[in-house]
């Protein structure tokens, strides 16, 4: 996980505060639809899979512990 | 929600939307009929211009057969043609919400006009993708609960992401409308997107430059300031969509996450990068959003 939350801190890097397991990333707009598509290659990058967009929803993104759960919990 | 009824459409801006619905109906044609769609499209050709392929002018592009070349214009030209079309139905979405509701009688004329053409764009893209490749790509973006903002911000917003993505659509259209070396059945979606494009941008850039006055009598310095940074992103959006990894898995390039990061990262890029959105960011500057 710390390559998404050193991917964070760069697109925001007046950010001062710690990014926890449960960090509300959407509502923060840590992460914004104008930098999602980014976001998509990163998790697609460190997971080694194609992500379809389609059958998501924001919900899935909305935390560090969600995307762990979602994207990398299912390859161990 | 009455979001724009105090917009003041000036006189100059009711006239142009009169001169604009003149055209489209002169202009009118029956996009069923008008294009023929060969059984395939040339096999050893490029679809798309090759200084409009992603890999132009990068180090990855020395490294690609002129097959590889060949195969890449072909599915980028599906991603083109899929992101308008997927573009086009999320801006009729937003059309369709505000034609006939109060502060919009006077362009709702236009957006007759405007969901029809749309409407017909989106047709003959997805038809091309279809016949010619068997797939449309899916639409990798997400829209998220925190775009949402005042109505006047947000409909400025909404006008201005239509705009910003009718214009880089139209640099790619435009200049494939005039390359000869292009099979005609590519020259001929994109030469007839492009006619009426020049329309429906000028009426957008008309349209969006009254709703920034609206917000610039309503909204703090700052606030403006904020829009305008959320607004460089969109295009940065629309840039990163040009750069398909769908595309580069498709046309056989191995390993296309870290192909699509090369290429995007090559310092050729910029320049043309800046070039696809310099009319925007003209725009932009103009009504006094940009610096």
């Amino acid at each position: 996980m710390e390559e998404i939350i050193n991917w964070i801190r760069s697109k925001n890097p007046d950010l001062d505060a710690e990014i926890t397991g449960d960090t509300d990333l959407i509502e923060s707009r840590l992460i914004a639809s104008v930098s999602f598509l980014e976001f998509i290659g990163l998790l697609e990058e460190l997971t080694g899979r194609q992500i379809d967009v389609t059958s998501l929803s924001v919900a899935d993104f909305r935390t560090i512990d969600r995307i762990n759960e979602n994207f990398f919990a299912p390859v161990a | 929600m009455s979001a724009v009824s105090t917009i003041e459409w000036t006189e100059e801006f009711a006239r142009a939307v009169r001169r604009l619905i003149d055209v489209s109906v002169d202009d009118y044609y029956n996009p069923y009929r008008t294009f023929e769609w060969p059984e395939t499209i040339t096999p050893d050709g490029l679809w798309m211009s090759r200084e409009l392929l992603s890999v132009y002018g990068t180090a990855a592009e020395q490294e690609l057969s002129h097959e590889q070349l060949v195969e890449l214009s072909r599915w980028e030209s599906v991603n083109l043609y899929s992101l308008i079309a997927h573009g086009i139905r999320e801006l009729l979405i937003e059309v369709m919400r505000r034609i006939h509701t109060p502060g919009y009688e006077i362009p709702t004329p236009y957006f007759h006009h405007f969901i029809g053409e749309e409407n017909e764009h989106m047709w003959f893209f997805a038809e091309f993708c279809l016949r010619y490749a068997g797939r449309i790509y899916p639409d990798r973006r997400m829209v998220f609960p925190t775009d949402e903002r005042a109505p006047e911000m947000n409909n400025f917003i909404v006008f201005s992401q239509i705009l910003i993505f009718e214009q880089i659509g139209d640099y790619f259209n435009a200049h494939m409308a005039a390359d000869a070396k292009l099979p005609e059945t590519v020259r001929a979606v994109n030469r007839i997107h492009h006619r009426d494009e020049s329309r429906h941008i000028a009426f957008g850039g008309k349209l969006v430059k009254a709703l920034f006055e609206e917000v610039r009598r309503t909204h703090s310095a700052e606030e403006v300031e904020e829009v305008g940074q959320y607004l460089r992103g969109y295009i940065d959006l629309i840039i990163q969509m040009l750069y398909s990894r769908d595309a580069y898995q498709d046309a056989g390039i191995a390993n296309p996450t870290r192909f699509r990061a090369a290429v995007m990262a090559d310092p050729a890029r910029a320049a043309i990068n800046a070039r696809i959105i310099e009319r925007t960011n003209n725009f932009y500057r103009r009504i006094g959003l940009f610096h």
